[in-house]
This record gives structure tokens, sequence and C-alpha cells, in this order.
């Protein structure tokens, strides 16, 4: 069971991966060369987007920028967040939650179209963006999972041994709450996938021209019924990274709890 | 514990104040105003000044601002410059729509959730298991605008047993058309489960494989009991603060649903307010928003605290 | 959607589905209602006729009130309220005759109240989108000559001005209205219910000049998501959906249960080159991006082949259009000789665009693509919809933009002379113009001024920077068995008109 899931778990990561790794490489041309929302012929073998653009070729080289994008927002989000998370176990972490509450009751919306109004429009201060919204949620579950009176025990037991604060927070704290972040990390996968197309339409991060997978699908919205293999094959491509990595994390995880 | 409370109200009301001051601000920062909103493409410079006379858009901003501020204890949100009806009106009749919406989805979302959850957390790595998480895992990633015109098509098009759209139907008044709400409330449903499912699944399988579940199980405690009283409460604590993002995304309005399905609720009501630079409605809506948002941090927290008792680890 | 009824699930669930679809409350069991579905998003609701903007305003306004007239599908009037008409000979002084009409609450229609609704559209404080059309009136000498007579005087001749009777948001409300919570029009139909941002219900009215309309009540939906309105449509919910995209339009042709309209002209799908400022203020460049442009690729991909092909000039299918000027070609040698010729090689500019319209997107994304062939580096540029048609008034140098139908001469006195401020989008200024458009208001015999417009309009053609690449299709659709609707352009009489309209 375990191997078959590991299995699984695996293709379903590996072909979006392996898709924005070195599908730019086999790509053909992205410019619009045909008649929109084209049905599958030998010449398009998926078929034309809304913009008469090669479906193929967009899905091959729709995936890196779309990756990159993605980890880069959540990686920036959990370095900044766990720790954050941690301090704000101890002492005057009450502050900081505080202030972080106060950044989640901001609406996204307005932020986002503020960074596209002010000319802030390029890849890096979006990413920034989109990892500041979603640092208050991280650093909530993360500090709750830390506080788990299971965690809570060893701690103090660890405390009372006089085992460094630097032990205790990271060599211990940071690998007990390992579950609860990666799971986080794995379902706000596919929020931040979505956010991103979504601040494409308000005029940020990449051209509107983009062939990023969540833009595709997107910008190919109403050919849903029209052409399925525009938004379909971008989506699949989404998804299938959203639940393989999904289930690695499991995987992972069941290493370190073993079964019952 | 009531101290405790009072100073988190006295924190919510600075929280409070920041957000208004901070919404204004990023609102005024924006190009364009209500009076060229309104007009639309071809208004004449004339129009578009007459309108923002008549709009007092000519006051300065603090000046404005500061009125609102004035209105505010009186419960007075002011008045929308895009409909002319006083916001806090605007505002109640997208939240009934908005929170019947979240209320159906939750009483679905929180049982189902712990069921997978903790079912799937106690038999982690079962056929169960890799299949259920499969599966929320997919609802989950598939395009919110997809997975809602695939059950339109299927349901109201195709069988014709559901209603495609509200159309115009709004507020507590859906409550007598259930049938209205099935299509939106499931592709909520979907939406939301994962993150919440997958949390108390984590959370129930690192307490049960933690040392003190072990401990308690070596006592010879019933298995039954070190679930209840032993496992859960330690692993609930992480799905907790997600089930308040749940909830608070919920209750913020739920923008592609409000759309595909012709529901006018708090989202679609914010996005427009913010659209036609409506400061007063914009700062309506943010304020309410933070309401819930701070309100429901707080009850996260107390249910934390109730999970955990004491507050701060020694350290 | 396209989802066929030859289904395998048919069969069995057939007995089931018709069943349910009138426990759906759906259009089919209303009776005499007939159910509109209109986009609302981000509109001033309000039922005041005069500051109407948007296009369900303007519906509202075509069933609660009538103007004096209407505009036929080629933008020329017909006679409405007003029977009819004569100028003098210098074109400054009009004689208006009103047939008998009666308003809602039975008072008539009289000169006093046309004069009542055009001085309150004239004034700056109403802020009316039509009132540059009676800019030229002058009131003080205008007079009621009887009940239904009424004398119009002009401060400056304009053998066009029945055009501005006909203009959107110039409905006839009666003398003395201020308050349009519940108002009383003199239209096909009277107010029932409506508040901002909810459904609104009109009831027949019986004593309309007319005769009285075919639906006993008429109800405007507001669903603003598109794909939110074919399903309405579709499922029966709703009997007419307004404002249907490309796609859509595609997927309709295909469904039994819908019946797409196409109206073809009815928007000017255009890209504005600012004349007044570099790059474009080098007439070079300007034709260089002309010649440049495949108008034929972007009807076939931008508009799915929806529309009419563009060249340069508003108004294809119009009354004084000029259809005799050659259609202007792609021509990557001249446009990149020229482009050299202006030292303008290699040259880069930013292509403002929005989601304000569903066309600009993917017409930006194909210019700068169809420009990169000829050397020019071109960005679209997002801006964000709701103020982007002011946004792009005065800022960035190229700019998408759309005209709805309206008069030829209407167009060309808003949009392009020199005096028409910031709605001239591309800062074209030329004394010649002016000149011959205004010869042209001043004439009275029709054929010389159909040759001074078509004059104008060959200057304007070269040199005001309106790059017209297409007209989209206006397209709404009808539930199957809707009888009594045709493809009609945007604010021409037929459109959007539901007195006569059976829901089947």
């Amino acid at each position: 069971m375990r191997r078959l899931s590991l299995l699984a778990g695996s293709v379903l990561l590996g072909v979006p991966a392996l898709t924005a790794l070195f599908g730019p490489l086999l790509a053909g041309p992205l410019r619009s060369q045909a008649r929109p929302l084209l049905s599958p012929s030998p010449g398009f073998p998926l078929g034309t987007d809304v913009l008469g653009r090669d479906v193929l070729a967009l899905a091959l080289s729709g995936g890196a920028s779309l990756v990159a994008l993605a980890g880069l927002s959540l990686a920036l989000a959990y370095l900044v967040g766990v720790p954050l998370a941690l301090l704000a176990t101890g002492r005057g972490g009450g502050f900081l939650l505080r202030f972080l509450d106060f950044v989640l009751a901001l609406p996204g919306l307005l932020v986002l179209l503020v960074l596209a109004a002010s000319g802030w429009r390029g890849a890096v201060p979006l990413t920034a963006a989109i990892a500041v919204l979603q640092l208050p949620a991280v650093v909530r579950i993360v500090r709750t999972a830390a506080l788990a009176p299971g965690c809570r025990a060893a701690v103090e037991a660890m405390t009372m041994q006089g085992e460094t604060w630097w032990r205790i927070r990271v060599g211990y704290l940071g690998r007990a709450v390992l579950g609860p972040v990666l799971v986080d990390a794995g379902t706000r996968l596919g929020l931040v996938l979505y956010l991103l197309a979504s601040a494409n339409f308000l005029g940020l991060g990449q051209a509107p021209s983009a062939s990023d997978w969540a833009v595709l699908v997107e910008r190919n919205k109403q050919a849903l019924f029209l052409q399925p293999f525009a938004v379909l094959v971008p989506a699949l491509l989404l998804v299938s990274l959203c639940v393989g990595t999904n289930l690695l994390v499991d995987q992972a995880l069941a290493r370190r709890n073993g079964n019952p | 514990m009531a101290r405790f409370a009072l100073r988190r109200l006295v924190v919510a009301a600075c929280q409070l104040a920041a957000v208004a001051v901070t919404v204004f601000a990023l609102t005024s920062v924006l190009p364009g105003d209500t009076a060229v909103v309104v007009l639309g493409e071809h208004a004449t410079d004339e129009q578009v000044a007459a309108l923002r006379e008549r709009l007092r858009l000519d006051v300065p901003p603090w000046q404005r601002f500061a009125e609102w501020l004035a209105g505010l204890p009186r419960g007075d949100l002011g008045t929308s410059l895009l409909t002319g009806t006083a916001v806090s009106d605007e505002i109640s009749r997208g939240f009934a729509t908005t929170a019947l919406l979240a209320l159906l989805a939750l009483a679905v979302v929180i049982p189902l959730a712990l069921a997978i959850g903790v079912g799937t957390g106690l038999r982690r790595g079962s056929a169960l298991d890799r299949g259920l998480n499969g599966v929320v895992v997919m609802l989950d990633s598939i395009p919110e605008f997809a997975l809602a015109l695939v059950l339109v098509a299927l349901f109201s098009l195709h069988l014709g047993w559901l209603p495609a759209t509200a159309a115009g139907a709004s507020g507590w008044s859906l409550a007598a058309e259930p049938a209205v709400l099935v299509l939106p409330v499931g592709v909520l449903v979907c939406k939301q489960l994962c993150a919440l499912a997958r949390q108390v699944r984590v959370g129930v399988a690192e307490a049960d494989s933690a040392e003190y579940a072990m401990h308690v199980r070596l006592h010879g405690l019933p298995e039954r009991a070190v679930v209840l009283r032993h496992v859960l409460p330690n692993g609930l604590a992480p799905a907790v603060q997600q089930l308040a993002r749940a909830v608070d995304g919920l209750l913020g309005g739920v923008v592609v649903v409000e759309a595909v399905f012709a529901l006018p609720g708090m989202g679609s009501g914010f996005v427009g307010a913010v659209m036609a630079r409506d400061l007063p409605a914009v700062q309506g809506y943010a304020l309410v928003f933070a309401i819930t948002t701070i309100v429901l941090n707080l009850l996260a927290d107390l249910a934390s605290r109730r999970l955990v008792p004491q507050r701060e680890v020694v350290a | 959607m396209r989802l066929d009824r030859r289904s395998l699930f048919r069969g069995a669930l057939a007995a089931l589905a018709v069943s349910s679809a009138s426990a759906c409350g759906g259009a089919s069991g209303s009776g005499g209602r007939l159910r509109v579905a209109f986009p609302t998003a981000g509109a001033k609701e309000t039922l005041d006729p005069h500051t109407s903007s948007l296009f369900v305003d303007q519906a509202r306004a075509k069933a609660l009130f009538d103007t004096l007239v209407g505009y036929a599908d080629d933008m020329s009037v017909v006679p409405r309220l007003a029977e009819s008409w004569e100028p003098d000979a210098t074109g400054t002084r009009w004689l208006v005759r009103l047939r008998q009409a009666r308003f809602h609450d039975n008072r008539p229609v009289t000169a006093d109240d046309v004069l009542y609704s055009y001085r309150r559209i004239a004034d700056p404080a109403t802020a009316s989108p039509a009132r540059r059309q009676f800019a030229a009136v002058d009131f003080a000498a205008s007079r009621a000559r009887s009940a239904t007579e009424l004398e119009l005087v002009l401060r400056a001749p304009d053998f066009e001005f029945p055009s501005a009777w006909g203009a959107p948001a110039t409905e006839i409300i009666p003398a003395g209205t201020g308050d349009f919570a519940a108002p009383v029009g003199s239209g096909p139909f009277r107010f029932s219910s409506f508040q901002p941002g909810r459904p609104a219900v009109f009831a027949r009215f019986d004593g309309h000049w007319s005769g009285a309309a075919t639906p006993a009540e008429l109800e405007f939906v507001p669903i603003n998501d598109e794909s939110a309105r074919v399903a309405a449509l579709m499922s029966g919910q709703v009997h007419y959906i307004h404002d249907v995209s490309a796609n859509s339009a595609s997927l309709l042709r295909g469904d039994n249960r819908a019946r797409l309209l196409a109206a073809p002209h009815g928007t000017m799908q255009a890209v504005a080159l600012k004349v007044d400022r570099p790059p474009f203020d080098d007439p070079r460049v300007v034709r260089a991006v002309l010649s440049g442009v495949d108008r034929q690729a972007l009807l076939d991909i931008a508009l799915s082949g929806h529309g009419r092909l563009g060249n340069d000039l508003f108004g294809k299918g119009l009354k004084y259009y000029p259809e005799d000027f050659p259609q202007r070609q792609r021509d990557p040698g001249l446009a990149r000789s020229l482009l050299r010729e202006a030292g303008a090689d290699g040259m880069e500019f930013e292509l403002l665009t929005s989601a304000a319209d569903p066309y600009f997107e993917p017409a930006a994304t194909l210019i700068s693509q169809q420009l990169g062939d000829i050397g020019l580096r071109v960005s679209p540029r997002v801006g964000p919809s709701e103020t982007y048609f002011s946004d792009i008034k005065n800022n960035g140098v190229a700019a998408h933009t759309r005209t709805a139908t309206l008069p030829v001469p209407t167009f060309l006195a808003q949009r392009m002379r020199g005096d028409a401020g910031s709605n001239n989008y591309t800062g074209y200024r030329s004394a010649e113009f002016d000149a011959l458009a205004t010869r042209a208001a001043s004439t009275a015999d029709e054929a010389e001024r159909t040759r001074l417009l078509a004059d104008a309009q060959r200057l304007a053609r070269d040199s005001s920077g309106l790059l017209v690449w297409g007209f989209s299709d206006w397209n709404v659709a009808v539930a199957d068995g809707v009888t009594g609707v045709r493809p009609a352009p945007p604010n021409s009489l037929d459109w959007a008109r539901f007195d006569r309209v059976s829901p089947g």
C-alpha cells in the first residue's frame, strides 16, 4: 500500500514537475497562429486556446514560471512564518500576533490593487505580497501546533534538563511542528496558485499573455465547454501538482509517525 | 479568563482603528474616483466635475474620514457614493446572503471534515486514508469556476434538478428557496473541506503517535478513551485555527461562487465597492471583515486555551 | 453547457427533469411576466433616465419613458413622441409637433414637459451624459407654441439636431419631476417596484400611445456574470439575456434551448494612438502602425470571426459612413520603411488595455505580436477596468477603446473635433476637420452634407490616430419560443425593447 501511494504521489507530482522543468525545451512557438478554440488536430494535438495559440506548447511552457513563483511565495511565507510563530510561543508573542491579526484583517484585493496602481507590478513584489498575505495564517497554525500539550510537556522537561533555548526552539519544536506546517503548505499551494492567476488579471506579475497554467485556466474560462482541452489540460496539471505534493507530504509524515 | 477577554477587547479596538485608517489610505491612493466610474466611458470633464461636487469628492479626504468616524458611534457607516443608500443597509443585505451560504456550508463541512480527518488520521496509511485524501485535495485544487460550471451544466442544464442561478433572489428570502442554495453550498464545501480535514488528520496522527499517547495506552486505558481524552484535544488545536480561517473566508464573501450563481453577497459587494472607489462602502465592508477576523481569532484562541489551558510556554 | 439532449441520461430522466423544471420557479410558470437579465455591476442604480450611463439603466428607461425620436439600425431618426418636425432655412429654429400621448398618471405629454426635460438635461448640475447634445439650445428663446407644438432655438445651425432627441438619456419626463423613487413616464411599462441592486418590476401601461404592450409584466433581473446569464437562460429562469460574449455565442448557436440574436456592427473596436505626443505626433509612425496591423487576423482570432472588418473609421453600416473608401490592408514593407524614415526602428511603447471589454486583452496580445513583426516592441499593460476609460483619457500613448453605435455626425462632433475635450481620446486637433464638420452641420442639403462628412472622415482616417480594427457583433439571446425580439445595435429603437415581446 505504502509503495503504491508513494508511486502515485511521485507520478502525480512528477508529471507537472518534469513538464515545468523540461517542457519549455520541447514547446513549439507560443504565438497566435490559428483560429481560436480549434479542436485537437494533427497540427495542434490539444487544439488552440482563446488566442489561437497551441495548447500543447502552452502547457509545456507554462509550468516553470508558475512553479517558481508559487514555490518562492510559499518558501518565503514559511521561512519568515515558522520562526515568527516559534518566537510567538514565548513572552511578547502576543503583540506580534495582534499585529498579524491586523494584517489578516486587511483585504487582500485592496493590497494587490494598490500594488498594481503604484507601479510595483513585477514578479518580485508580487511574490513578496503573496507571502505577506499568507503569513498571519501560517503563524497562527504553526504557533498553535507548537503549543499543543504534548509539545509543551516535552519543552518543559527539556527546559528543566537545562537544554538551550536554541535547541528547544529549533531542534525540538521545529521538528514537532513539521507535520502541521507541511500539511498547511500542501493545502496552501492550491490557494497560492490561483491567487497568482487572479493577480495577473489585476495587472500584476507576468504579462497577460503569459502561458502560466493558472493564467491559462482563467483566460480560457469561457471556453470550458467549447474547447475543454484549453482549460482542462492546464487545470489537470495543477490538480496533479497539488494532489502529488500532498500525497508525498503524507508519505513523509507517515514515515515519522509510523502506522498504528 | 475574564481579564484575558477584556484585554483582548481593548486590543481589538486598536486593531479595528488600524484597519480603518489603513484601508482608508489604501483606497485613497487608488487612481480614479467614484465620479468617473459612475459616469462611464464617455463622460465629459464638466460632467465629472459636477458629479464630484455632488458626491463631495472635492472635500479633503481627511475631512471625509473624520466625518465617517464621527458617525460610527451612532452605528452610521455613511452613505454609499454609488447607490446613495445607507452603507449599513447595503452591507446587511449582502451579509444575509453570505451568512446563509456560510452557515449551510459549515453545517456540512465541520462534521464531514471531522469524520474524514479523524478517520484517516487514526487509520493513516490505509487505502481509505490515501483515497479520501486524494479526493479532498483534488476537489480543492480544481479551479472553483470550473467546478461550479460543471455542476451547473450537469444538475441544472442537463438533468434539470436544480436551478442554475439565484436569478434575482437574495438575502434571507433565499432560505425559502433551498434548491437555489444546493449547488453553491456544494462548491463551497468542496473548497473548504480539504484544508480542514487534512489539518484534523495530521493533528490526530501526530497526537496518536506521540509518546504520551503510547504512555496512556500502556497504562491500559481503553482505545476509545485514549482517542477522546488525549488524542483529539491535542490534535484539534491547529484545526481550530484552520476552522477560524475557513469561517473567515466564507463570511468574507466568496467572489467566484457569488458570481457564477448570481448571489449578491459580501464578496461581490466589496469588490464592487473597491472597483467603484466607493470609499464609505469600502470602509464599511473592511470594518465588518476586520471585526469578523478579529472575533474569530479571539474565539479560536479561547478554544485553544481550553484545549491547552495554560497560556504560555515557560521558556 | 453543450450537453446534447441525445445523451445517455435522457430517456431515464426526462420525466423527472420536466417535473422539476417547473419546480425551480422557472420563467415558464410565471404567466405573462417577461424576465430579462442584464449585468448591473458598477451601476449607480437609479431610475433617473437623464443620468443613465449603463445599458441596463437605458433599458429600464426605455421601458418607463419615451423619447421624441428613436434610432433605426443605421442611426437615422424615426418618429416616436414627435410626430413630425421641420427646421427653418438656417437650421437654427426647429418646430416639433407632438403626438397625442399620456403619462402613466393620465396627464397628457405636452411641449412644456419636453422643454422641462431638455432644460434638465442641459443643466450641468444634472451631470447628464446627453448634456453636450443640448449645449447649443437657447432655452430663453425656445418655447411651447401650444400643448403639442414646440419651438427649439439653437445658437448655431445644426441640420442633424433631431439626432439629439433620440440619444440615450434624453427621455421625456413630466414637468417638475425631481424624484425618481417611483417614476412616472409615458413608456409602455409602469413602475411597480425597484430597489438598487435588486430586480426591477414594471407593469404594462394600457394607455400607451402605440397600444398596450404584449407582456403583462416586465422584470429586470440583475445577473452580472456572463456565464451565469447564459446558464439562467438555458435553464429557463429568464427569457432574455443581454450582452453575450463571442464564445458563449458559439455555444448558444449549438443549443436548441436558446436563440442567439447578433446585431452586426454593434461596437467599434479600436486603438487610440495619441497624436498629440511622441511618438505618434509623427504621422509616419502613426501610418506605420496603421499598416502594420493585420485586421483580418484580429477579426478572426480576437472576435472569433463574430464581427466586421474595420477601416479606421467609426460607424460601419451606419448612415453617413463612407463605404467606398478602400479597405486598409496590412503592408509590413511599407510599415518598416516608414519607421526607418521616422527613425523609429525598434521603438518601444506600452499599449493600455483592460478587462473592461472582453475583446481588449486578446486584441492587445495580437497587436503586440503583429507590430513585433515590423520591428516595434509593444508591451500590453492591463489597467483596472472600472476606471479604465477615464485613465486612458490623459495617460499613455496608445490604448484600446470602443464605442457602441451612435449617429456618425454625433461621433465626429463629440469624439474627434478639437473642442471635444478629453473625449477625443487620440488628442486629434485639426482646423480643417473642424471646419468641414461645422460646414456639414449647417448644410441643409442632405447629399451635400453627406459629401462634406465623407471629406471630414477621409481626413480623420489618415491622421486622427484612431486605429479601428473591427466591429464586434452585439449579441443578446432569448429562450426558445420567445418572439418579438430582433437583433438590433445598441442605442437603436429596437435594442432592449420589450413592449412587443411574447414570453412564448
